[in-house]
């Protein structure tokens, strides 16, 4: 919970440092997209989390009045859809996702820090390895610590992030380059997660595949826009 | 001649007071889902319940604001 806490804080404080080098988006409309984009994590983020413990809800589904169990991916495509509904309804017209792109892989770091320290209770181990580098979080068995490779993952992704930002490139694709990266890392990474498959795969991992195929096919259009253009 | 000051936006103040309950509501959810991994039940009680009151704030600050956000667009757009 403080590591939450602390990732908002610092993905806030990383997003006002890069905004002063400079922002095509005025300060109303920033503010506009924020407020969707937090509104939009939320209820992402709860909607995919109940749909991730749908299996257990069918058993007893009191629990679903229960607050708590929020997803990261539910998030970050719940923030994305309800950035661009506010987006068509306020008619702004220029990408807005590139100033978050870094300030995420931060603060989705340091919130992973507190999900590898809550241990079994957070649901975000791994399965169990016999790798030397398994954690024991508690129950007597060596897991793989999917957390921490988040964490270097991450920091990874940011540090080419930034590296690309420097450079010129078309607005708004740091922000895809971050959430193609992202939810191709979720769809691997979550098959060393023991939670209950649907199909074959959880439900985050077939919310990360739905969120790749709307960003192809808007890269499609968006690359077709400008050849026709 | 110096240049006239711009004014500010009606709709920044509704839209950061959105924002703020927004990651409100989240960090609610939060101290609720560090609450449900507590052994000790008294300190798990205490989580959750400041959880629900941090969510049901963070919910009557959204409404408000978005209440307020509605009235400053609409203001806005008939001043131009």
């Amino acid at each position: 919970m403080p590591f939450e806490a602390l990732g908002y804080a610092g993905g806030y404080l990383l997003y006002r440092h890069d905004r002063r080098a400079g922002d095509p988006v005025p300060d109303d409309r920033r503010w506009l997209i924020i407020a969707a984009a937090a509104v939009g994590a939320l209820l992402g983020s709860r909607i995919l989390g109940l749909l991730e413990q749908a299996p257990q809800l069918v058993l007893h589904w009191p629990d679903l009045l229960l607050p708590g169990g929020k997803t990261i991916v539910g998030g970050l495509l719940g923030g994305w859809l309800a950035v661009e509904i506010v987006k068509a309804l306020a008619g702004i017209h220029t990408r807005t996702g590139d100033l978050f792109a870094i300030p995420l892989c931060l603060g989705i770091a340091i919130g992973r820090v507190g999900c590898f320290l809550a241990g079994l209770p957070d649901d975000t181990y791994g399965t169990p390895t016999s790798l030397p580098w398994g954690i024991n979080f508690g129950d007597g068995i060596p897991r793989h610590p999917t957390q921490l490779y988040e964490i270097v993952f991450l920091l990874a992704l940011a540090w080419f992030l930034h590296q690309y930002a420097q450079r010129p490139h078309p607005p708004g694709a740091v922000f895809r380059i971050f959430l193609a990266a992202y939810l191709t890392w979720r769809l691997a990474i979550d098959f060393l997660k023991p939670q209950p498959h649907i199909a074959g795969m959880n439900m985050i991992q077939w919310a990360c595949l739905a969120g790749l195929v709307i960003l192809a096919i808007g890269e499609l259009i968006n690359r077709r826009g400008l050849r026709d253009a | 001649m110096p240049e006239p000051l711009r004014k500010r936006s009606l709709v920044i103040a509704p839209a950061r007071l959105s924002a703020i309950a927004g990651g409100v509501m989240l960090l609610g959810l939060g101290l609720c889902g560090a609450g449900a991994g507590i052994h000790n039940s008294q300190v798990a009680s205490k989580f959750v319940t400041s959880g629900i009151v941090g969510f049901l704030g963070g919910f009557l600050l959204l409404i408000v604001g978005i209440i307020w956000l509605v009235i400053a667009a609409i203001i806005e757009g008939s001043k131009r």
